[in-house]
């Protein structure tokens, strides 16, 4: 209680001086008080019970000496009444219970008792066993502690009337007024501690009050800074400790403000990277147990969580159970090694749905390189990712439908490669009629003045590239085309273009508009017949007293004059494609190539130029052009072999996928 | 000049005023009174008996006075209140022989208060101060070392509680029960039954006691309850009026009806008096079985000529007693056996001062009363003193009450042990 009353005074006074320093003194002083009121009122009640016991006991031994004294003269002749009127005379004595005298006989022969004598005194041997000897006759007090139920507990004390021979006084102390007494000395001695004890804490305020003056100053303008005056600045008159931290304190506000200014910048641009991160980021640190420390708007707008609910949570509330353990290790095994941790991460938001955030986890390290938070940088990446399931998905879907779609056409093929087996004999017999119908090695020796070399080699089945040589009276015609594709259907279309050609060269067509219009018109009519969507490339070339006359739609014509020199005289706007539309005249036309000795024109379908080798590339114009400048002062049949040979050697182990078609003329 | 010779003219005035005062005291004077100190309870539980004391006597010293005093003296009590306690007591005797310088000390009442102003009688010895007659019967100035400083008219406690216990032995009740006022008044009757019952080899059976002081409403219950445990033949009480009396009450409340004994300190007439008004309001009678031993005869026994002087001065005497000392609500007792007493204490020391014709000498009251033998006091019996002897008269009386009155025992054989 007096401390509760001292405390609350000490608050009192501090808002009167506002001395934060004396707090700690007085709150001291308190305790230190506490202290020795309890251990002096201790020290106090042990040393009041022993000096009032003992005060006691020397009246009581005093009172039974007097009795014991004054009985000696008128014991013998026992006028009772004298004996009781003296004992009566002590019984007013403060804290006297009661007093016996007995005779030697042990006999009670006056007393104080009302009503009457307690039994204890009756049965008590301390009082009616008396064996006096002599030799143990003494005159000394006895004292005992009795408990007496009428009177309670009291102090007896025993004092032989002449040592004994004549009896016995005996008094008895309230044992409780003793007590009684010691409790009020206590308190009186605590109540007086107590006041002294305010007195001077109330002398130690005004003289901490005086002190404080100073203080005070310095501590109002310790406050200023606190609230962000930087431009305090202390005068203190002493010349002091007090003095000296005042100017040492005005030094240290210039340097706080310095340092105040660059933090609040620094804060400021710190400030605005966190607000340009919480607006364009999904933000959250957490401590080194993964408990959310920071969520910004961001993250609890995606995870639909508040930020109460988030602080304090482990980053596990987000867990969507997508990840593998192994993931999860992963990443904890990265960070908590101070690494950044890159990745893409399922969470889970409040209502359960998923959503996915392209994740950046950073370590905050503390002193000893250990992490101490993570910061966790975000970004939704929730639709490109169901984008790329969805595709993923699709993928799969069709993956599935291909598989087996093969299936079906495999089996169709195993089914096909039956037919093909019969069907295979009589394409054999139509390559064999192919080349049969191409131009004899004598009918080309029999051309004057040219020298002629021509070479066909079909692809694996019937091909679809045709060649001829005609002569007639001095003119030769020469032919060259390519069915597109292979096989039985383009095999029968380059047998009727070659019927064609031979049929309008029989009845002299010389004009080679109406040669390859009427050739077309032909074909068209049987294509359109076999409701074929085949057609062909067919070059016409007329040789007659040294001049060439070139016409229709194919691969460039290579000239080479006799020197070795190349010319490639472009096809493509000499004609139409053969059977593709019903009149091509209008696109016909020609090119005219005159021819001195030595200088002479190669011919070649696509199979050549676009031969594959085995690393698919293709053979090219440009190595054929080079291969027949090389040989060209050869003759037309080795100029063919060499050219032949080069292409071969070019496919090498490849397949060979088109028809090779090569004719070499060259003017003697 | 002037104011000088003034001076002289007005001490020359005053020193012959003085001188003419001094000489018409001196022819005026009446002859001195002999001045006589009184110590007694005139307040407490005990009042009655100073009361009653100082009226007994007052009745004859007024006679004795209007006749012209002793050897042309009047007698005058100086009486102050001790209320029954020890240390007024010692007061006021210092008061009475340092202060009021009386002759001698007379009527003092009770054991605890003269017991304890008998040593300050021994330091006034030199004085030539004396106690005479105090209304108690107990032991100590009635033995050395301070016998020779007090003269007793009544018998000891001891012959009286002696003689009740002879009497009730006599009837057969040896089972004697006792209780007792916790003082040296009550002790010193204690003390007598015991060396009495000790004679017979008998035990008291049971003593309780009681605080000096206790008033009528207390109550009793607790010494009844340890007395009756014990199942006594008699009991025989030493206390004071009120007490003696709340105990008889609670005693018959409880059902204990044997005899009940109280000696002479008790005042009969005032306990009797107690008991009677309880009786009344409760419907009950208190009184029978109850014994009293008294010191001086019944004022009833008319054949005694001192019994009809006291009853007609009893009868004719206004009360008179001590100035502020009267209660309110006081009442003529009428005729008691403690007034009657203190008749005879006055009409004895009255014979006593009659031998002496100044105090000069300061041994003069004891040498003269221990050469008077066969005093006659009109009770039927010389009074006897010696230097031995300081005791009166030995005689117990004993009374019991019949129709309300205190009548002497003629019979004894209704109390036998049945």
């Amino acid at each position: 209680m007096v401390k509760k009353i001292i405390v609350s005074l000490v608050k009192s006074w501090y808002s009167l001086v506002g001395f934060k320093f004396g707090q700690k003194l007085l709150i001291a002083l308190v305790v230190l008080f506490a202290i020795v009121v309890t251990s002096s009122s201790i020290f106090s009640v042990f040393n009041l019970n022993q000096n009032l016991l003992a005060e006691y006991k020397s009246k009581g031994i005093a009172i039974t000496k007097t009795i014991a004294r004054s009985s000696n003269q008128i014991l013998f002749d026992s006028p009772y009444e004298t004996t009781q009127a003296m004992i009566d005379s002590f019984l007013n004595t403060k804290g006297v219970a009661y007093l016996i005298v007995q005779d030697q006989q042990g006999e009670i022969i006056a007393h104080t008792f009302v009503p009457t004598i307690p039994p204890l005194f009756h049965q008590d041997s301390l009082i009616n066993n008396l064996d006096i000897e002599i030799d143990s006759l003494q005159e000394e007090a006895i004292i005992h502690q009795l408990y007496i139920p009428e009177i309670g507990q009291v102090i007896n004390i025993q004092y032989p009337i002449l040592a004994g021979v004549g009896g016995y006084v005996h008094v008895g102390l309230y044992r409780e007024l003793i007590n009684r007494q010691i409790w009020q000395a206590a308190l009186s001695q605590v109540t007086i501690i107590g006041f002294l004890f305010t007195l001077s804490i109330i002398a130690s305020y005004i003289f901490i009050g005086y002190l404080s003056q100073d203080l005070n100053i310095l501590i109002q303008g310790v406050k200023r800074v606190q609230k962000g005056d930087y431009d305090t600045q202390i005068q203190v008159r002493d010349r002091n400790e007090i003095g000296l931290l005042a100017r040492a304190f005005n030094g240290m506000v210039a340097e706080v403000k310095r340092y105040a200014q660059n933090l609040q910048q620094s804060l400021k641009q710190l400030s605005d990277i966190k607000y340009a991160l919480d607006q364009s980021a999904i933000v959250a640190i957490a401590d080194r147990r993964g408990n959310i420390t920071y969520a910004n708007d961001k993250f609890c707008e995606i995870s639909g969580y508040s930020k109460e609910e988030l602080i304090g949570k482990n980053y596990r509330i987000v867990k969507s159970g997508y990840h593998t353990r192994e993931f999860y290790q992963n990443l904890w095994k990265t960070i908590s090694n101070g690494k950044v941790w890159r990745g893409e991460i399922k969470n889970k938001t409040k209502g359960g749905n998923y959503y996915w955030v392209d994740t950046t986890i950073v370590s905050f390290l503390d002193e000893q390189e250990k992490p101490f938070q993570y910061l966790s940088i975000q970004t939704e990446i929730t639709a490109r990712k169901e984008f790329e399931y969805a595709l993923e998905k699709k993928v799969k879907e069709r993956t599935k439908q291909l598989s087996k779609a093969y299936e079906e056409i495999s089996n169709l093929n195993d089914k096909l490669k039956t037919d093909n087996l019969r069907m295979g004999t009589e394409l054999d017999i139509l390559r064999q009629m192919q080349q049969m119908i191409l131009p004899t090695q004598e009918e080309l020796a029999a051309v004057e003045n040219l020298d002629i070399a021509g070479f066909m080699k079909p692809a694996d089945e019937v091909g679809g590239d045709y060649y001829d040589v005609l002569n007639h009276e001095g003119v030769v015609t020469i032919a060259i085309g390519d069915v597109t594709g292979h096989g039985l259907e383009s095999g029968i279309l380059m047998v009727m273009a070659q019927t064609a050609v031979l049929t309008l060269k029989e009845i002299r067509e010389s004009d080679p508009v109406k040669f390859l219009d009427t050739v077309n018109r032909t074909i068209y009519h049987n294509v359109q017949r076999m409701n074929s969507e085949r057609n062909l490339t067919l070059a016409i070339l007329n040789y007659s007293d040294q001049r060439l006359i070139i016409s229709g739609q194919h691969e460039e014509t290579i000239v080479v004059r006799s020197g070795g020199h190349i010319e490639r005289i472009d096809m493509m706007d000499l004609g139409l494609p053969i059977g593709f539309e019903y009149d091509i005249a209008d696109f016909i036309d020609h090119a005219l190539v005159e021819l001195k000795s030595g200088d002479g024109i190669v011919l070649y379908t696509d199979g050549i130029t676009e031969a594959f080798n085995i690393n698919n590339q293709q053979y090219g114009i440009e190595r054929l052009c080079e291969v027949i400048r090389q040989n060209w002062q050869y003759s037309a049949e080795e100029i063919k072999q060499a050219a032949i040979a080069d292409v071969e050697l070019h496919i090498g182990t490849q397949k060979q996928f088109d028809d090779l078609t090569l004719l070499v003329v060259k003017q003697k | 000049m002037i104011v000088k010779s003034l001076g002289r003219l007005a001490l020359i005035i005053i020193l012959c005023f003085w001188f003419w005062l001094s000489c018409s005291a001196v022819l005026l004077a009446e002859p001195e009174p002999i001045i006589i100190g009184m110590s007694a309870a005139f307040t407490g539980t005990s009042a009655n008996l100073g009361r009653e004391l100082y009226r007994g006597s007052m009745a004859y010293f007024e006679h004795i006075n209007q006749l012209g005093g002793v050897n042309g003296r009047p007698i005058v009590i100086k009486a102050y209140d001790d209320g029954y306690n020890p240390l007024p007591a010692i007061k006021n005797t210092i008061r009475l022989v340092e202060q009021d310088r009386v002759s001698l000390l007379f009527d003092y009442v009770g054991t605890p208060t003269v017991t304890r102003i008998l040593p300050l009688l021994k330091k006034y010895q030199s004085q030539g101060i004396f106690l005479l007659f105090p209304f108690t019967g107990a032991q100590p100035h009635r033995q050395p070392p301070y016998e020779e400083l007090v003269f007793n008219l009544r018998a000891s406690y001891r012959e009286e509680t002696a003689g009740l216990v002879e009497h009730f032995l006599a009837l057969g009740r040896k089972r004697i029960a006792i209780f007792y006022q916790i003082d040296a008044y009550g002790r010193s009757g204690w003390d007598g039954i015991k060396r009495k019952l000790e004679k017979f080899k008998l035990p008291i059976v049971a003593e309780a006691t009681y605080r000096r002081g206790t008033e009528y409403n207390s109550s009793f219950l607790a010494q009844v309850e340890i007395i009756k445990k014990a199942n006594p033949e008699a009991i025989i009480s030493i206390g004071s009026y009120q007490a003696c009396a709340g105990f008889i009450r609670d005693a018959r409340d409880a059902g204990l009806d044997i005899p009940i004994a109280n000696i002479s300190f008790v005042g009969s007439e005032s306990l009797l008096q107690l008991l009677l008004e309880t009786g009344q309001q409760s419907q009950r009678d208190y009184t029978y079985n109850l014994i009293n031993s008294q010191v001086v005869p019944s004022y009833e026994d008319l054949s005694l000529p001192a019994v009809e002087e006291y009853r007609q001065l009893m009868d004719t005497s206004p009360y008179k007693l001590p100035q502020n000392l009267v209660p309110e609500d006081y009442q003529n007792p009428g005729y008691t056996f403690v007034s009657f007493e203190g008749f005879l204490n006055a009409k004895l020391l009255v014979r006593i001062l009659t031998n002496i014709p100044n105090f000069s000498q300061k041994d003069v009251l004891k040498t003269t009363i221990e050469k008077m033998d066969n005093i006659d006091l009109g009770i039927g019996l010389p009074i006897h003193f010696s230097s031995k002897s300081h005791q009166g008269l030995h005689q117990i009386y004993y009374t019991t009450v019949e129709n309300g009155k205190n009548i002497p025992i003629i019979n004894w054989v209704r109390w036998l042990k049945k």
